[in-house]
This record gives structure tokens, C-alpha cells and sequence, in this order.
């Protein structure tokens, strides 16, 4: 009857699951955003409910000037839950009113990119006030034990699972009877018929939102002392509960809850039927990860038409204006010189992390072309580069193959790799291909990389590469960064620049920005959905594997948490966009902007935990981009650029012809 | 020997005079300041800042006795992630910043950080190595005891004095920590005929009560936890809720006697420093060091204020004392050599260090060999063993 023990055990983290999942959901029928922070929201609930039960403190999201206000005294547990639930509905409605608001007509990257900045704000907000550790948070539940088929369970959980529930009979009632609810809930299927019915779109949403902050802060003081408070595990718990809203197609509460809980209760079973003796240690480690994983698959194998949508639509709102380089000259001329100037001027740390710029820019390239140009949000560039990563490092240890050998081997075996990973990509579209590949990501990472049967502690150096005699080595002695590694790096990235520039400039950009618009649209003028998105996941790859192996080849080891998808495969995504996600130059800008880069090197050194400060303004910037410059900063620079020669032209008609301002290698498809 | 005869006398002094120094007499450090790196793994999802204030908090400690001979000591810290790559940006900033020496609070993969600090010719100086290579590294000096003594000592406690015979292990899930544990735990299971299982949980998303009910699923004697001070608190907890009744030792930690004392009555742990909870049976030196540690700590928050505070600040006190036997500039030359010649003298705190390569077999980098065992009882650390506990033998060939 264990398996009863287990079964309950998992249910605690099952409510943070269904709860984060079905604020999602909120947000996701009342105004069609599919919010990542949401993890983040509920843990923001749980620490300002911790401060006030522990010392009276009043926690406000802010940092710089006075962001806490003392009540005199540790706060009872009724007060402090108030405070926690009410703190996480009020960042709820100041992410609607001050991001997703004036986002409601962008294209869904838009909403994913502000999300993520959104989700790094209060994980650096967090850190700055509480500190990275983590806090035992007092209980509001009992500390009880029960006896259920002969196993002394916890009564805490099962009064957490009672509160879950209550909750979602509620929001399912609220939904289903009441009057604002229904109007709310039918929103998302006709939208246009619920505003002619006269109800403001805009209240509709605001409700929406105080509903999944509501819903978020509840969940957050539920489970606070029952899982680990610190700012990566509920925040990470957005990857479960994205899966269950995946699985109730982002609408039914019901499903949502029992999906959540599923998954963690499996996920229970799974650490169960790891103390069996017949159980595969090679599968010892984050097998837990796999299930989310292995659900959704699952889903797309039996039930396409669950996560399909879409497909047929057109991209709503502008999309980010997509220049076709018909020259790569500038930006590879640009990197020249940076580089030139690296080698010249800096030394040190600043060598290093302009090699990690250099790299970073490379990966960045691999989003540029299947983000920017297909359209495809993925988060699977990370996993590709982690694998790469992984096989030269194995490939050059255990089999022994000299540098560029296992290289090229690497970057070809992770480019097979990412072909698999359009296939779900043949099947979901937008926000779905986004959940799909950050569950792949994260099961990689934990099921792959961290894995000691494929990534043993005693794995060790990689030898240094030599290529014709010449020693490629990262460091030597004192020498923390050698020329030739820069040299290797900027050629690298030269090259890639010069490809993307083709594959972006010629048939298949037009191709590619084609699917990015409207794929059935695509489809009936000719262009093969299928090859095309097979072939730009591909091509994606070779760029994130090249990147991967060089940063294995950087570090001097495997470095498996370098690809963690927080610590990686969102911030590039987020830089991406940053820079410019249809830019080579905003590929260029993003890259140096990554945290390792020449950046977060410059002003490391003005604080004195310079990660969690940088992490926040990068956030902000994100944030700004997505609402204000969508093309990115490299995208306003082109615009500004172009706005000067327009006047100068205008000033001076002899001289200058006026160009028009659209450029016959401009492309701009937003509808179709 | 005439250098190392008189560096040992010279330290000896330092020592005793560090212990219990009047901060008043001490004249203020106005001299070169040298430079320290501070290596420590104070974010990412297993983050430890409790050895980081020890780091701080130790240093200023160093810098109120007067420095180095005069010279204030300023200390570079940087924090890891516990990922070799974070490990390799901040090695390369303590080259870049041309530091005298690099101390460890804890990092998992420090072993990177040590590779390009050994090219640099920047002695490695910590209290416990977190990894294979500075174990054994003629670059890296460790004034505690040997991962071995940490994982070895509670097993042979746990048979010796409660009978026990099968013993569940729980711990963070990484391939360091997995590799740690199998090359530690396994010779002592195996030399004293204990029935080990090894239980390793997420770190990045733990549930506590699943993972302590999945390693007593086969009901064993005893649970042996290595873990940082949350964890352990939460396990010791997790064992209440589901009524485990075998032995529990927590190893190395103390907050979690503090944070809940009902659940942490007679659960045991261990440390290679003596406890500050029960001064009256050990060496007067020590209990005034420990006045000393407790004043220095005092206004920090009580989170981060536990049994890893207690061993970074004894490193940096020990550190602080083998520079001050120096004649002329602290260099990372001059320092090696001084490290080289520490013989029989008692860390800050704890037991005597010998940096002769010897102290325990394959790890040439550890200086003390013992550890001592404690109980909790009425939220407090009591001595099991009242002497440090050695089993480097049980790890020989």
C-alpha cells in the first residue's frame, strides 16, 4: 500500500501544478495571453506571506528605494495570507495594465518575450530582498498526522488539496453561473460576440487577471510550507502546470486541476519505483522531469487537433519587421573590428567574456533564423547546444577523436537531433511549440546533461585543440583567454554570419517568413511546410551545436547546468529579442548583452551581487522592448538610421535620390 | 627546516594570540592590502550563504587583529552557481585581480577553478574540498577534515554505538555529489559490513516527504543525510510527519536542531570544529575562540549563521595565521611555502593541522584528519564523542 503513501505525498506539489496551471488558463481565455510568470506571481504571494509571518514585514515589488514597510511585530496567519494573496493579485493587474495591456494586439512572441522578462523582474526582485537561499516558511495547516490504508500520511497536504479544491470548484462555478464569468469564459471563443453583447474587453481581461493573481497567491501561501520556497523552484513549476493546461487545450478548470495533480502524482510514483531493484539506474536522474514531457508527446501523437489552433490564422498583430540581408559585409565587418579591438585593448576577464559574446552570438543567430524568420518559438536551441556539447566532450575523452573530428561529428549528430524536434513543431503552433520545447529542454537537462550514466564527475578536461600544430586552448597559465581561441571563435561566427545571410536573403527567407505569417496561406502558394520547417530547425541546430561545442571547448569541460534552460534558454530567447530578433546585427547586440558577456562583465562590478541586479535590468529592458520596440534595438538603430538618410535626402534632392523608405529587401508580411 | 621549525613556532603564537584577541589593542591594518579571492557558491538552486558570512565575517575578524603583519587583507569575493562555468568566470577574474590566494567556502565545481588557478601559480586554500582533484592536489590545502571523515565517520558511529546495519543515504542529485558519495561512502559500508542504499534527490525542485519516504521504503536502521541546513531541517521534519522511528544523522548540520527542537531531539551530526552550543569540556583556547566566533557572527542573520559559518570563518582565521608567519611580502610563493611547513598546530577552533600530504590516504590536500560527533538534546549540540574521530585507516588501500 505504498503506493497510497506516494500517491498523497505527490499531491503537494500536484496543487502548486493545477493551481499555476489554472491561473494560466485565466489569463489565457480572458485575454489569450499565456502567461510564464505565473509561477513567479504565486512565489512573490509566498514570500511576502513568509516576511509577514516571520517578522511584520511588508515585502512591495520594488527595489532601490524603500520596498518594505514594518507592521510592528510578526503578522497572525490569517493577516499574513491576506497580505500574500493580495500582493500576488496587485502583480497581477500591474503586469496586465502595464505590459500585456498594451501588448493585447502584438504578435504572441511579444507576449511570451514580456513574460519572461516579467518572470526574471521578480525572480531578481526576490533575490535582492530575501536572498537566494532558501526559507522554512511557517505552516498555516496542521501538523497532524492520519492513517489512510495503513500509511501515516501528513494532514497538511490533504488540507492543501482541500483548499485546492474548494478553489477550483469556485473558479469553475464563477465560470460556468455567474454572469461576468460566462461572459468571460466565452470570450475567448467569440471574442467579437461578447464586446457586441456589451461587455468592455477591457474590463473582461482586468478581471481575468485579478482572477489568475488571485488564484496564483492562493496557491502561493498554500504550498509555501509544504515545497521548497527559494527563486527558481516555483518559479520552474510553470513547466508542469504548462503541460496541464496544454493538456486541457488552455480552457476546461477541471481538467487543469486533475492534469496538475497528475502529474505530480506520477511524478511521486516515478521517485517510488526508483528504490526498485529492477529500476534502470541509468534513468536514476530526472526521470521525474520526463513525465510533463512525455504527456504532451503523447497528446500530439493521439490527439493532434487538442493542440493544433491556429495554424490556419494569420500572426495577430505586427510582426517585427524582417530585413532580408542582401549583404553580410556590415555585420561581419563590425565583428571584425570588435574583435581586432579585444585583442588589442582588453585582457583578463573582459578577453574571456568577449569570447562568451562571440559564442552567445551564434546561438542567438540559431533563434534569429527559427524564431525571427520562421516564426517557430522554440527553446530547444539550448537542448541542441547541451547536446553538442556533450557529445564532443565524450566523443574527445572516451573515443579519443582529435578536435575538429569530434567537432564537426557533434555538430552533425545535434543537427539530426533538432530535425526530430520539428516534428512537434509539424503539430503545434505559437505558444503550444513553446510549452512542447521547454519541457524537452528541461527534461534534457535534467534526464541528459546531468545524468552521470552520460555525464560522469569523473568525465574531466577536454585535451586542448590543436588544429594544423596550432595549440586552440582557451587558457594557458596566467593567459585566461588566448588569441587563438578569439581567432577561432570570430572566424566561426563570421562564417555563420555569412551563411545565415544566404539562407535569410535568398528563396528560403521568403519561404521562411511565409510560414512565420500564415502557414496554410503558405502552403497553398507552394511552399512546403514540412521540408521548410525541416530544414530551418536544422539549420538552427548546426548554429546552437556550433555554439554548444564551443563553449564546452570554453569552459574546458562539460559544463551541463550551462545549459539550463532558466539560466540559458530563456535569457537567449529574451536577448535575442532584445537585440533584434530579425536582425544578424541584433544577433551581434543580444549576444553582448548575455549575462558571461562583455556587459554583465563591464558593470559586474558595481554591485555586490551584480547576478540578480543584472538579471533585473535586463528584465526591464525586456519588458520596454516588447512593448515599445518590438524590432529590437538594432531594429530601432536601422530605423533611426534610416529616418537620417530620408531627411538628409530630402534636405539635398540634387544629391541624393530619395530611396524609398520600404526597400525592395525589405519584407514585411503581417497579414495575409 | 629551520624555516619551517620557525614558521610552525611563529603560527603557534599567532594562533593563540587570533583566539582571543581585544579588538581595542589591535592597531588598525594601514599597510598594502593583499588580496584574497573568495570563491563560494552563493546562488543558483543550491546556494549556500551560510559559508559566505563566515567568508566576510572571518575576514573582517582577520582585519580587526591587525591584518596581515599590518596589511589589511581585501577579499574578492565572487559567487558560483555551483556549475563549472560560473567556477571558470570567476577563476578568471581572481587571475585577472592577481590575488595572493583563493579561499573556498564551498563549490562544487571548484575543481575548474582550480585547474586555472594552479596555471597561475594562486595557491587553493579551503576548509573541506568539494571535489576529486583538489583532494589530492599538491596546489590546494584543506584545514578540515577529509570528505571521507564526513561520510565515513557517521557510519562507523552509527554501528558502533546504536547497532545499526542498514543505513539509508540521502543527498543532493548531482554527478559531483554522486561521484563523492560513491567513492566515500561505499569502502567504509563495505570495510564494516553496513547494507547501504544511496537516495539522491532533485535539488532544483525537492520534495522533501517524497524523498525521505522513497529511502526508508525498505525500512533501514538509520537515515544518514549530507545536505545543506534547509534540507536537513526539512528531512529531520519529514521523518516525524511519517514516523520514522530509526536513528537520524544529519551530517554537518546544527540549524536544524534550533529551527524545530521537538523533531531534533536525539537526531545526531557531526562536525571537524567543536560546537559552540557546549564549551565546558573542551580546550580553553578553543572556548575562547569560539567567544570570539560568536561576537564576530553576532547581528548577521541567524539563517545564514550555522555550522558551514563556523568553518569558513576558521579557515580565514587559520589562513590569517600561517601569513602571519611570513618574513617579508605575502605572495602566493611565499604563502605555499609557509603552508608547506604547518605542523601540528591547532586550527581555529578545531583539531591540530599537519599539511604534510599525510593526514589521510590519496587526499594529500587535507591538513586535519578527525571529526567529532554530537547528539541534540534540548536544541542543543552534546557530545557523543568528547575526542575528534579518526578512520582514515578504513580507507587504505
Amino acid at each position: 500500500m505504498e503506493w497510497v503513501l506516494f500517491a498523497v505525498l505527490g499531491l503537494a506539489a500536484g496543487v502548486a501544478y493545477g493551481g499555476i496551471g489554472l491561473a494560466v488558463v485565466a489569463t489565457k481565455r480572458g485575454t489569450g495571453v499565456v502567461n510564464l510568470a505565473q509561477g513567479a506571481v504565486a512565489m512573490w504571494g509566498a514570500y511576502v506571506y513568509y516576511a509577514m509571518r516571520e517578522t511584520g514585514t511588508l515585502h512591495l515589488p520594488i527595489v532601490g528605494i524603500p520596498s518594505t514597510i514594518e507592521t510592528g511585530g510578526p503578522a497572525s496567519a490569517p493577516v499574513a495570507i491576506a497580505a500574500g494573496v493580495l500582493s500576488s493579485v496587485l502583480l497581477s493587474l500591474l503586469a496586465y495594465l502595464l505590459v500585456f495591456r498594451p501588448l493585447r494586439n502584438a504578435p504572441q512572441l511579444a507576449s511570451v518575450v514580456a513574460s519572461i522578462g516579467i518572470m526574471t523582474v521578480i525572480q531578481s526582485i526576490v533575490a535582492i530582498q530575501f536572498g537566494t537561499g532558501q526559507v522554512t516558511v511557517p505552516s498555516w495547516f496542521s501538523t497532524n498526522t492520519i492513517t489512510i490504508a495503513g500509511q501515516t500520511v501528513p494532514v497538511n497536504i490533504v488540507e492543501a488539496v482541500l483548499v485546492f479544491a474548494v478553489m477550483v470548484v469556485a473558479v469553475w462555478a464563477y465560470l460556468r453561473f455567474a454572469r461576468q464569468g460566462i461572459a468571460l469564459a466565452a470570450y475567448a471563443d467569440n471574442t467579437r460576440a461578447v464586446t457586441l453583447m456589451g461587455y468592455s474587453a477591457d474590463l473582461l481581461a482586468l478581471r481575468a487577471w485579478a482572477m489568475s493573481g488571485l488564484i496564483a497567491g492562493i496557491i502561493g501561501v498554500t504550498v509555501a510550507p509544504l515545497v521548497p520556497l527559494n527563486p527558481i523552484t516555483m518559479t520552474l513549476y510553470i513547466v508542469p502546470a504548462l503541460a496541464a493546461a496544454l493538456l486541457a487545450r488552455f480552457r476546461s478548470v477541471i481538467i487543469v486541476a486533475v492534469a496538475g495533480l497528475g502529474i505530480s502524482v506520477l511524478q511521486s510514483f516515478v521517485t517510488y519505483l526508483k528504490t526498485m531493484p529492477w529500476y534502470p539506474p541509468w534513468l536514476q536522474v530526472g526521470a521525474e522531469d520526463l513525465i510533463p514531457l512525455l504527456l504532451i508527446i503523447g497528446v500530439l501523437i493521439f490527439s493532434p487537433a487538442s493542440l493544433g489552433g491556429g495554424r490556419g490564422a494569420a500572426a495577430a498583430g505586427r510582426l517585427p519587421a524582417a530585413r532580408r540581408p542582401t549583404s553580410v559585409r556590415g555585420p561581419v565587418i563590425v565583428v571584425i573590428v570588435a574583435t581586432g579591438i579585444c585583442l588589442l585593448l582588453f585582457n583578463g576577464v573582459y578577453r574571456f567574456a568577449f569570447a562568451q559574446s562571440l559564442i552567445a552570438a551564434l546561438l542567438i543567430l540559431s533563434v534569429v533564423i527559427l524564431t525571427g524568420y520562421a516564426g517557430q518559438i522554440s527553446l530547444a536551441p539550448v537542448a541542441i547546444a547541451g547536446a553538442a556539447g556533450l557529445l564532443v566532450a565524450r566523443l574527445t575523452i572516451d573515443a579519443g577523436l582529435p578536435f575538429p573530428v569530434a567537432a564537426v561529428v557533434s555538430v552533425l549528430i545535434a543537427a539530426a537531433l533538432g530535425m526530430f524536434v520539428a516534428l512537434p513543431a509539424l503539430r503545434a503552433v505559437g505558444i503550444q511549440l513553446a510549452v512542447v520545447t521547454l519541457a524537452l529542454a528541461v527534461a534534457a537537462q535534467s534526464v541528459l546533461f546531468s545524468n552521470p550514466a552520460l555525464n560522469p564527475a569523473a568525465l574531466g578536461n577536454l585535451p586542448p585543440a590543436r588544429l594544423f600544430g596550432i595549440d586552440l586552448s582557451v587558457r594557458a597559465g596566467s593567459d585566461i583567454a588566448r588569441t587563438p581561441f578569439i581567432l577561432l571563435c570570430c572566424g566561426v561566427l563570421i562564417v555563420a554570419l555569412m551563411v545565415v545571410a544566404r539562407v535569410a536573403g535568398g528563396r528560403t527567407g521568403v519561404r521562411l517568413l511565409a510560414i512565420r505569417s500564415n502557414e496554410r496561406a503558405a502552403a497553398s502558394v507552394g511552399v512546403g511546410i514540412v521540408e521548410t520547417k525541416a530544414l530551418v530547425f536544422a539549420f538552427s541546430s548546426v548554429l546552437a551545436a556550433t555554439a554548444g561545442v564551443l563553449m564546452t571547448y570554453g569552459v574546458g569541460q562539460f559544463s551541463s547546468a550551462s545549459f539550463d534552460v532558466l539560466a540559458l534558454g530563456l535569457p537567449l530567447l529574451a536577448f535575442a529579442y532584445l537585440g533584434g530578433i530579425t536582425s544578424l546585427y541584433g544577433a551581434l547586440v543580444g549576444a553582448l548583452m548575455v549575462p558571461g558577456g562583455v556587459t554583465y562583465v563591464l558593470i559586474s562590478g558595481w554591485f555586490q551581487d551584480p547576478g540578480s541586479w543584472y538579471l533585473l535590468f535586463s528584465g526591464v529592458a525586456l519588458i520596454l522592448t516588447a512593448v515599445l520596440n518590438p524590432e529590437g534595438i538594432a531594429g530601432a538603430t536601422s530605423k533611426l538610421v534610416s529616418g537620417l538618410q530620408l531627411r538628409r535626402s530630402r534636405r539635398h534632392p540634387a544629391e541624393n535620390r530619395v530611396e524609398p523608405l520600404v526597400n525592395s529587401d525589405r519584407v514585411e508580411v503581417t497579414r495575409v | 627546516m629551520l624555516v619551517v621549525m620557525a614558521a610552525v613556532v611563529a603560527l603557534s603564537a599567532c594562533s593563540s594570540q587570533a583566539s582571543g584577541s581585544d579588538l581595542a589593542s589591535s592597531p588598525t591594518p594601514t599597510g598594502t592590502p593583499i588580496k584574497i579571492g573568495f570563491l563560494n557558491q552563493g546562488a543558483g538552486a543550491l546556494a549556500f550563504p551560510d559559508f559566505g558570512t563566515g567568508g566576510t565575517v572571518g575576514i573582517e575578524q582577520v582585519n580587526a587583529d591587525g591584518g596581515i603583519n599590518g596589511h589589511p587583507i581585501n577579499l574578492v569575493t565572487c559567487n558560483t552557481d555551483g556549475t563549472p562555468a560560473a567556477s571558470v568566470k570567476c577563476a578568471n577574474q581572481f587571475v585577472s585581480d592577481e590575488v595572493v590566494a583563493v579561499v573556498q567556502g564551498i563549490d562544487l565545481s571548484s575543481d575548474t577553478a582550480l585547474e586555472i588557478l594552479a596555471g597561475a601559480g594562486i595557491p587553493f586554500i579551503g576548509h573541506t574540498p568539494f571535489g576529486a582533484v583538489q583532494s589530492n592536489s599538491p596546489d590546494a590545502w584543506f584545514f578540515g577534515a577529509a570528505p571521507g571523515a564526513f561520510y565515513g565517520v557517521p557510519l562507523q558511529t552509527l554501528q558502533k554505538e546504536y547497532g545499526v546495519k542498514t543505513v539509508a543515504f540521502l543527498n543532493p542529485d548531482s554527478p559531483v555529489d554522486r561521484s563523492v558519495a560513491d567513492s566515500t561512502l561505499d569502502p567504509v559500508a563495505t570495510n564494516l559490513g553496513i547494507d547501504l542504499t544511496k537516495n539522491f534527490y532533485s535539488s532544483t525542485s525537492p520534495n522533501y516527504t517524497t524523498a525521505f519516504a522513497s529511502a526508508v521504503t525498505g525500512n533501514p536502521d538509520a537515515v544518514l543525510i549530507i545536505a545543506p541546513e534547509p534540507d536537513c531541517t526539512a528531512f529531520v521534519q519529514a521523518a516525524r510527519t511519517l514516523g520514522y522511528k530509526g536513528h537520524i544523522f544529519a551530517g554537518s548540520c546544527g540549524q536544524f536542531a534550533t529551527a524545530d527542537p521537538a523533531s531534533a531531539e536525539g537526531v545526531l551530526s557531526d562536525s571537524d570544529l567543536y560546537s559552540p552550543d557546549n564549551t565546558s569540556q573542551i580546550p580553553a583556547t578553543a572556548a575562547q575562540q569560539i567567544a570570539t566566533y560568536q561576537k564576530a557572527v553576532q547581528g548577521q542573520p541567524a539563517a545564514n549563521v550555522d555550522n558551514y559559518t563556523q568553518m569558513t570563518f576558521s579557515t580565514m582565521q587559520d589562513l590569517a595565521a600561517v601569513a602571519r608567519t611570513i618574513n617579508g611580502d605575502v605572495t602566493s610563493q611565499s604563502l605555499k611555502t609557509a603552508l608547506q611547513g604547518v605542523v601540528g598546530v591547532d586550527s581555529f577552533m578545531g583539531q591540530p593541522l599537519t599539511c604534510d600530504g599525510k593526514q589521510w590516504p590519496d587526499n594529500i590536500s587535507i591538513c586535519a584528519p578527525g571529526v567529532l560527533v554530537y547528539s541534540v538534546k534540548d536544541g542543543k549540540l552534546q557530545p557523543v564523542t568528547g575526542e575528534f574521530v579518526n578512520i582514515a585507516d578504513l580507507y587504505k588501500n
